[in-house]
């Protein structure tokens, strides 16, 4: 069953920075450089998602908890779709493989995400 | 002392000897060994301006010659070796000048590996260099042409950018400019007076031929230069000479494309290049009419350092 | 230039500090032939005297670092995604060869490039290992039904498969000789006595003398020679290290015995104290030595061992070693395959194309 809104379960699901990556960020103006000195990936983020995956770097935060953090970080006015917003970063993050669920929520995500092997 | 000043026999007694023909390009010192009459001849004329080199040491000791095997008389064939091992498949004999370049730049992109190396031309005007990256269809060796011999600018390198990581600067190692197919007319045109090596056709890559690089660059041979622009230029039939800026994430992404020993240097590649995309503007080049092309390179080189200037 | 010359420079840089170009031209083009280029310029680093060196040499030094540490980077990344493409299956990462010595931070790895990543696993578990491999993206490879055949049926590896976006090549083994060779030391031994790497759960590496053992039947049963000169250097460098741990060598020749490994060890250790004088005691050889050959057989196995683990290089060739290489080569094999077998895989493996030049 799919539908616009997104469930409590996915805004409170908790994703941290994938184990074992070390990031190196460069500020361009709107944009972010990011390397990873492990895999020694880059990568060209928007600075939102840059600063995104700066604030998941060894912490496990749910978009639920991250969107005020966001919002004071960027003297952001009250939004309540920044959260909604912040759940489809993730996922570009996570496509990239530079974010993954934590391990309690994977098991819980089961259900929403595909199960199919990665392309 | 240049190659130009050996006469044909001295040229070809080096060249046959056992140490080698030496001589300089750039950052690098090549030893030469060859039978092949089309590979002295093209030598003769596209290596004329460069200097000679004690017989001490080479960093690359190659050597183009047919294989030793009976097979050679029933089909002529040549052999890229360094040091005495070929690494790839012979060509045939007629192609025997094309594969000493085409094996002097995978000597360098190979072993060099002090130096990050893109895959680009780079000149140079008022001590300042143009990067032009070599996207496919960029058409980047026919504008390193125009550049380096009819637009004044100095020739670094028509194929790699050769980047010192520790400072960003680039190294010149000005060898012949290579040219295929519709561009070797297009240059003839221009310039009927070109110096070049007998076309080769068939090949890979088409008709391929190798211009001789301006005296004058090959006499710079050890300045360096530091990165003001990138320019990805595109030639198209047709179009109107336009150049637009690329942000400097994407300049990065696509250099980073671009490269050819990116990963090996880890961090220190990352910060050379996201530096240089931080110091030097980077632009989306296209063109089909060389003359503007040239009158729109001269106005960026006109602009004092530290403005971007965009060109409708 | 001669390969003692080579083998003096490693081991005593410091003569090297006020060598003239021309020698170094010579010494750096053997190095590079002999895949030694790397080990050179960690020693000269080391013994601090590499900014006192020539420009050129500098250089090339230099550019043989970058490519060292970036392949360091490179084994620890794959080891990583390993464990994490394994770890559902409870199996650990036991890692063999050079991936063992550049995980676990051991003197061969200094300076050595390490191309495949090799791991041992239980021949009961392979279809499971090669499941969970796929699955995480390496692909069995696109080899054709006679290198398919070679590998699954006689050898003693999966065919090495190939990470789809890394590129990185990853050879699974279930037992460190094949079935159809005259020896066969005891794969569940060699996992059980694994170590696994400190700060690093799942990941082992073997024992020791097992480490020893490997690489001693590695040389002596596989069939290149090419490198032989660098993996002798590396066994020199295991047996330095672990040398001087108690008990060491006691343990090395007792455990030959149980994996009847005893002849490939006297060898090996034959071979690598003669190239690069490595401290072997005494009473070990001596308790090796009737594992050996009769004496007549010994002296032509020194004369073609010692001509064919030398680089082939124009500045040090003989007339005969190309005869000698292929005796080893036909030897190595002989000591895998049944022989009928074994010609038609030869000139297979001769007619293999190399790739073209890129142009332009």
């Amino acid at each position: 069953m799919t539908s616009n809104s997104v469930s409590d379960d996915e805004l409170a699901a908790r994703w941290s920075v994938t184990a074992g990556r070390s990031f190196v960020f460069r500020s361009l103006a709107e944009e972010t450089l990011v390397f990873d000195q492990a895999s020694g990936d880059t990568h060209l983020l928007d600075s939102a998602a840059a600063l995104v995956l700066q604030l998941l770097q060894g912490v496990g935060l749910s978009a639920g908890e991250l969107a005020p953090r966001l919002m004071a970080e960027l003297s952001l006015p009250a939004d309540p779709e920044l959260a909604e917003h912040l759940l489809g970063v993730f996922h570009e993050l996570a496509e990239r493989d530079l974010i993954e669920l934590l391990p309690d929520e994977k098991r819980s995500a089961e259900g929403l995400a595909n199960a199919s092997p990665p392309a | 002392m240049k190659i130009r000043d050996l006469t044909p026999i001295e040229l070809r007694r080096r060249l046959e000897s056992a140490e080698g023909l030496r001589f300089h390009c750039g950052p690098v010192i090549n030893a030469l060994q060859t039978t092949i009459p089309a590979v002295r001849e093209g030598l003769a004329i596209a290596y004329a301006d460069f200097p000679l080199a004690e017989p001490a040491f080479a960093d690359f000791h190659v050597c183009v010659a047919p294989p030793v095997s009976w097979r050679k008389y029933l089909r002529r064939q040549t052999l890229f070796c360094l040091d005495g091992v070929s690494h790839f498949e012979p060509l045939p004999w007629t192609q025997a000048y094309p594969m000493l370049e085409w094996g002097l730049n995978w000597c360098v992109t190979s072993f060099c590996h002090h130096l990050l190396i893109l895959h680009a031309a780079v000149v140079e005007k008022g001590g300042r260099a143009l990067i032009l990256p070599g996207e496919p269809g960029a058409g980047k060796s026919t504008l390193t042409a125009a550049l380096t011999l009819l637009g004044g600018w100095r020739l670094l390198s028509d194929e790699m950018a050769l980047l010192v990581p520790a400072d960003g600067r680039v190294l010149a190692i000005p060898r012949p400019i290579s040219l295929k197919n519709a561009s070797l007319d297009r240059v003839r045109q221009w310039l009927p007076d070109v110096v070049m090596t007998a076309p080769v056709p068939d090949t890979g890559k088409g008709t391929v031929g190798h211009v001789r690089p301006p005296a004058a660059s090959v006499e710079a041979m050890h300045l360096s230069a530091r990165p003001a622009w990138v320019v990805f230029p595109r030639y198209r039939a047709e179009a109107a000479t336009r150049m637009a800026p690329v942000s400097p994430g994407n300049a990065m992404m696509r250099l980073v494309d671009q490269a050819f020993n990116y990963q090996l240097h880890g961090v220190d590649g990352f910060r050379c290049l996201s530096e240089l995309v931080q110091q030097a503007p980077a632009f989306e080049f296209e063109y089909s009419d060389i003359q503007e092309a040239l009158a729109a390179f001269e106005a960026l080189a006109t602009v004092p350092a530290g403005r971007a200037e965009v060109m409708a | 230039m001669r390969t003692a010359g080579l083998i003096a420079a490693i081991q005593h840089p410091e003569s090297w500090a006020a060598a003239e170009l021309p020698a170094w031209d010579g010494l750096l083009r053997l190095a590079r032939r002999a895949q030694l280029l790397g080990v050179l310029a960690e020693r000269l680093r080391a013994a601090g005297l590499e900014s006192g060196l020539p420009e050129p040499v500098r250089a090339a030094l230099k550019s043989e670092r970058v490519l060292s540490d970036a392949n360091r980077r490179a084994v620890a990344w794959e080891v990583r995604c390993l464990r994490r493409a394994l770890a559902a299956l409870g199996l650990p990462v036991i890692l063999l060869k050079g991936a063992a010595y550049a995980s676990a931070e051991l003197p061969p790895a200094a300076g050595r490039l390490f191309g495949d990543i090799d791991v041992l696993v239980p021949q009961e578990r392979l279809a499971d290992v090669e499941r969970a491999l796929t699955w995480a993206g390496w692909d069995s490879g696109s080899h054709d039904a006679y290198d398919e055949r070679y590998y699954r049926t006689w050898m003693h590896e999966l065919p090495p498969m190939r990470h789809r976006k890394r590129e990185s090549v990853l050879d699974v083994h279930h037992t460190i000789l094949p079935p159809t060779a005259r020896y066969h030391p005891d794969p569940g031994k060699l996992r059980a006595d694994a170590r696994e790497l400190p700060g690093r759960p799942g990941v082992r590496v073997l024992a020791p003398t097992d480490m020893v053992l490997h690489s001693a039947c590695h040389l002596f049963h596989e069939g290149e020679w090419e490198h032989g000169l660098r993996d002798l250097h590396d066994l020199d460098a295991l047996l330095r290290c672990f040398g001087a741990e108690p008990g060491f060598w006691e343990r090395l020749v007792a455990r030959a015995a149980e994996m009847e490994l005893r002849r490939p060890l006297h060898y090996a250790l034959r071979y690598v104290v003669r190239l690069w004088t490595t401290p072997v005691p005494e009473p070990v050889l001596a308790a090796l030595a009737p594992a050996g050959p009769g004496a007549l057989m010994q002296r032509l196995m020194d004369g073609l061992f010692l001509r064919a683990i030398v680089p082939r290089h124009s500045l040090l060739t003989r007339a005969g070693d190309g005869l000698a290489h292929f005796c080893l080569y036909l030897r190595a094999h002989w000591l895998r395959m049944p022989v009928h077998l074994l010609l038609p895989h030869l000139l297979r493996k001769a007619l293999k194309p190399k790739p073209k030049p890129e142009p332009a």
